[in-house]
């Protein structure tokens, strides 16, 4: 059995670009990948390309991987589209890794992309995300993913004693990380207390604790197998350790459901044990994550879900100062989903990209180091979204393992 | 008067004369589970075919809620967002009718009842679905 390892990344910074298209945005992404990787991988065997809103936009519901991959000088590979809404870039990812571990591809290319902002027009971009969800019953009825997350976060806060403070730290820290990003949505850090006095959106979560959804971007890595990654560039490049991709579960409703609610966690505790059982690894080698922040609660619900506390730990932690950066295990140090920005294919790629990159070692400002200097050698991914029929829970939950 | 559609063809019932409307579920054959909306299949067992209908009732209690200050295109904010718990079982979204956005009066486990009323307005159509209001605190 081949290894995989991912050998180029590139980025389409996230930010709000109405001159561009879905196709403009990808190039940018797919060529920064394969121009980061040079050498053999100049040519993916197989393009998977996540987006969920293209259709709902433009109406072009199908033929969105042939437009995408096309129309970047690419062709004669099969191109194919995923969707799977704040998980979709995992999936295309995960089918990646999986491509090239079958031994029928060398090389493949994962590219998440979107395209959410509409001048003067928020509501749309509300709309198209609701589109993630089920849309018969619950948000065509007015339920919102955000009203969803926070009253999952409600029931947490009143289980664990989780505080609007907890979330307001969550959110500063990530504001702070996302300083040190020229790609990241929000560039502005903001203090605990500015978060706090900032516009309620869902009580008790103001706009800098939300991921926006008003906001486009596009990443993509390519990942090789490793006779490829041995002759590409360095020749050192960051292995697919272990990797759990898991559905939500269907809960009787005659017993109580045990589980965090619509926070995207439900099912991301399987996700990890597979994977760190793939990789032979446990919580205690993880030196920085990225995690599926698209509230502040959910960073905190992370912290239980990948080993690093124990349940209701999880504001002693973030308050001691672990999971900033500087600290024992650094948690998205690109300023995660509320800061880096969230255009919701494009995030589960993105994720890959910055572990990549701290792994490498390669970042200003934000490098994660331990106190020999070091890059990290084990970074985590967690990754979860889209939601429908009867069980409630996520279509994806993801867990990725990253070692150098 | 204004055209009036369902959210959706299939989900309730919406008797004339002021009588109680009702939610269309079903229930596994094989293992007694109650779902909402309908469905064939049972999603708890895993028994295809399994499903009878069954109509469940507007009475539930409120898990959850949130006030929403932002909300998809036509909906007016504020409004109040809830998960109410079924008499019949299921758990299921639903705005909270006649509650005041900024004093909401709201607590997990009081008893709602359900309402079938205008949700939002597609140009000159009501859309029409459930909502849940507090018992007693009238229409």
């Amino acid at each position: 059995m081949t290894d995989a390892h991912v050998v180029g990344v590139g980025m389409h910074p996230f930010g709000r670009f109405p001159e561009k298209s879905v196709p403009e945005l990808a190039r940018d992404a797919i060529w920064g990948a394969i121009s980061d990787a040079g050498g053999t991988a100049k040519t993916p065997a197989i393009a998977f390309v996540a987006n969920c809103y293209h259709g709902y936009f433009t109406g072009q519901c199908d033929a969105i991987a042939p437009i995408v991959i096309g129309r970047s000088g690419l062709s004669g590979i099969p191109m194919v589209h995923v969707e799977g809404g704040g998980a979709a870039g995992s999936v295309a990812f995960h089918q990646a890794v999986l491509a090239v571990l079958s031994g029928e591809y060398p090389v493949a290319l994962a590219v998440g992309v979107e395209k959410l902002y509409v001048p003067d027009n928020p509501g749309i971009s509300i709309s198209a995300i609701n589109t993630s969800g089920e849309a018969t019953v619950a948000t065509s009825m007015g339920l919102t993913w955000v009203g969803s997350l926070t009253m999952s976060a409600r029931r947490l806060m009143a289980l664990h004693g989780w505080t609007q403070e907890d979330f307001a730290l969550v959110a500063s820290k990530a504001r702070e990380h996302a300083a040190t990003n020229p790609e990241a949505e929000i560039q502005q850090a903001m203090s605990v207390e500015e978060v706090l006095a900032a516009r309620i959106v869902a009580d008790p979560l103001t706009r800098p604790m939300c991921a926006g959804a008003a906001v486009d971007g596009a990443a993509a890595v390519l990942v090789a197998n490793g006779e490829v990654a041995r002759q590409t560039g360095s020749g050192r490049h960051p292995r697919v350790a272990g990797m759990g991709v898991v559905g939500g579960r269907y809960i009787s409703n005659r017993v109580e459901d045990p589980r965090p609610g619509m926070l995207s966690m439900d099912e991301a505790e399987r996700a990890f044990s597979v994977a760190y059982e793939r990789a032979g690894l446990g919580p205690a080698d993880v030196e920085m994550a990225q995690v599926h922040d698209s509230v502040a609660p959910e960073e905190l619900l992370s912290y239980r879900v990948l080993g690093l506390c124990a349940a209701g730990d999880e504001p002693a932690l973030l308050r001691s100062g672990a999971t900033r950066l500087g600290g024992r295990v650094p948690i998205n140090t690109d300023g995660g989903l509320i800061a880096r920005g969230h255009p919701i294919a494009a995030s589960g790629v993105a994720q890959v990209v910055e572990t990549v990159r701290q792994l490498r070692g390669e970042l200003d400002g934000r490098q994660v180091r331990d106190d020999d200097g070091e890059a990290p050698r084990v970074g985590a991914i967690q990754n979860a979204g889209a939601q429908g029929g009867p069980s409630g829970g996520v279509a994806v939950s993801a867990a990725f393992l990253l070692t150098r | 008067m204004d055209e009036l559609r369902p959210v959706a063809d299939g989900l309730f019932e919406w008797p004339p004369n002021g009588r109680q409307p009702r939610l269309r579920g079903s229930q596994c054959r094989e293992c007694g589970e109650v779902v909402f909306p309908a469905l064939r299949d049972c999603p708890n067992c895993g028994q295809p075919d399994a499903m009878s209908d069954r109509w469940l009732s507007g009475r539930g209690r409120l898990k959850e809620f949130v006030v929403a200050q932002r909300g998809p295109e036509g909906f007016a904010v504020p409004y109040v967002q809830a998960f109410v718990q079924l008499e019949d079982g299921p758990v299921i979204y639903s705005m909270i009718g006649g509650a005041d956005a900024a004093e909401p009066k709201l607590e997990p486990g009081m008893p709602l009842m359900m309402t079938i009323e205008e949700i939002v307005r597609d140009k000159g159509t009501a859309i029409v679905g459930w909502k849940f209001r507090r018992v007693g605190a009238g229409s």
